[in-house]
């Protein structure tokens, strides 16, 4: 996530222009502060998206892992359950039993030795999801370790060096030894 | 391995390299880990950084054996948002079984009357990625999904095979792994670098990183080219007429105008 920080210079004045858009020429509203009052819905689409327009062309970047096509049924589903929060699963079970069902299926396409005991969640991204397979081999290994009488307080984890960034991350939960 | 003691949590596997796009020997990891535990009874799990490759290995390469086929491996993540085909920002966690994952970490939460196991780093969440993953399962199907990402690998072999006929560039990989590959400059070519082929590239719009490989090989710096969904045939032939059409006046340059000092880092 962008961090907002004083080292990082602010971009442009402290008013955004809301001209030229619907005849509004010469008005101004504060870019770093709330402004002062409403304004028409319309108007304050139009700004946020004319300025995501600067943003680069997705179809050009091939750069990028991330999925930057989905099919508008996808799409049309996606926007019926923004407003469902993953978390409240007595409230939402339904999609509490889909979220269930993806994991049966990922445990089977990966050949688990029995996907019908399948354990796993869904996450924000990879990162988060890597993070919590180290924890658990963190906890593991203390257990051992206590099993056996010994200490718990230095672990470490194996990485190639091309392992992404988030191993450096969870250096918390584990210190990477790369060859 | 000889890295690997008693403190050693579990060794973690890569499916595959973001840098080049090539995938990490899993199989032979385990084996390598197999004898150390015969040699001096360490047993130490593996756990699999699919981010990329769990989506694309069982559809292309389903012989190859990188999965809980292999005893040692303990969990797999993947990214849903990646080669899983949906917008940002789900991923997943699949431990091997119920032992895999201590009880102890399982959070129970009472909400709403009932009592729920999670597991996470963070708690609220919309519901819209996962149910968008659910979707893109029924929808695709195990053909689907072997027709999607085996026409990225289409693409990125043939786009990489163009590329390297170019002249000026040499293949680093060849996108057939991850849908994904890494070229550099040939030998001998001294007047522009890595990071002027990405300027330029980016004139048209092209995002084609430049960047410097990890330690060890940080004198080595290259291109990559990422292929996924939507990305078709034709895009990649306007790249490459685009790569050409930059070529002339790069070679006629005196000396370089960029290098990795002077570049945005470049990190996924």
């Amino acid at each position: 996530m962008t961090l907002a920080h004083p080292k990082t210079p602010r971009q442009g004045k402290d008013e955004l222009g809301v001209a030229p858009l619907f005849s509004l020429e010469g008005m101004t509203i504060p870019r770093h502060s709330l402004p002062d009052g409403e304004m028409p819905p319309d108007v304050a689409y139009q700004i946020v998206h004319d300025e995501l327009m600067l943003d680069g062309n997705a179809r050009l970047n091939v750069a990028t892992f991330v999925s930057t096509w989905m099919e508008p049924q996808a799409e049309k589903l996606m926007a019926e359950c923004f407003d469902k929060n993953m978390i409240d699963k007595d409230e939402y079970p339904q999609t509490a039993e889909l979220e269930t069902r993806c994991v049966a299926i990922l445990s089977n396409l990966w050949h688990a030795p029995n996907a019908d005991e399948a354990t796993g969640c869904s996450t924000t991204g990879s990162s988060e999801a890597a993070m919590l397979g180290g924890l658990a081999l963190k906890r593991r290994w203390q257990k051992r370790r206590a099993a056996d009488g010994k200490p718990g307080s230095s672990p470490t984890t194996g990485t190639s060096r091309c392992a992404s960034s988030r191993w450096r991350a969870s250096v918390s939960t584990s210190r990477p030894r790369r060859p | 391995m000889k890295l690997c003691d008693e403190n050693t949590i579990g060794v973690v596997a890569i499916l595959g390299s973001t840098f080049d796009g090539s995938y990490e020997p899993v199989k032979e990891i385990c084996a390598a880990l197999d004898a150390l535990e015969r040699e001096s009874g360490l047993d130490i799990p593996v756990h699999v950084d699919g981010a990329s490759g769990a989506m694309i290995a069982p559809f292309v390469d389903p012989d190859l054996e990188w999965d809980f086929r292999l005893p040692r491996v303990a969990s797999i993540n993947t990214s849903g948002h990646k080669y899983g085909l949906v917008y940002p920002g789900v991923g997943w966690i699949i431990w091997r079984d119920t032992e895999a994952l201590p009880d102890d970490l399982i959070f129970w939460v009472n909400y709403l009357g009932d009592n729920m196991p999670t597991f996470a780093l963070n708690f609220s969440r919309p519901g819209a990625q996962v149910v968008a993953q659910y979707y893109t399962f029924l929808r695709l199907g195990f053909g689907g999904f072997r027709r999607v990402q085996g026409y990225a690998r289409d693409v990125a072999t043939r786009l990489s095979a163009r590329i390297a006929e170019l002249g000026p560039f040499e293949l680093l990989t060849r996108g057939d792994e991850l849908p994904v590959f890494a070229f550099t400059l040939a030998d001998g070519i001294e007047n522009f670098t890595v990071f002027d082929v990405s300027n330029a590239m980016r004139e048209r719009g092209w995002q084609v990183p430049a960047y410097t490989f990890p330690e060890n090989r940080t004198d080595l710096a290259a291109l990559r080219v990422v292929v996924r969904r939507g990305f078709s045939h034709d895009l990649a032939d306007l790249l490459v007429h685009d790569l050409e059409r930059q070529l002339p006046r790069l070679q006629k340059q005196p000396a370089p105008v960029h290098d990795a000092t002077t570049w945005t880092a470049f990190a996924h």
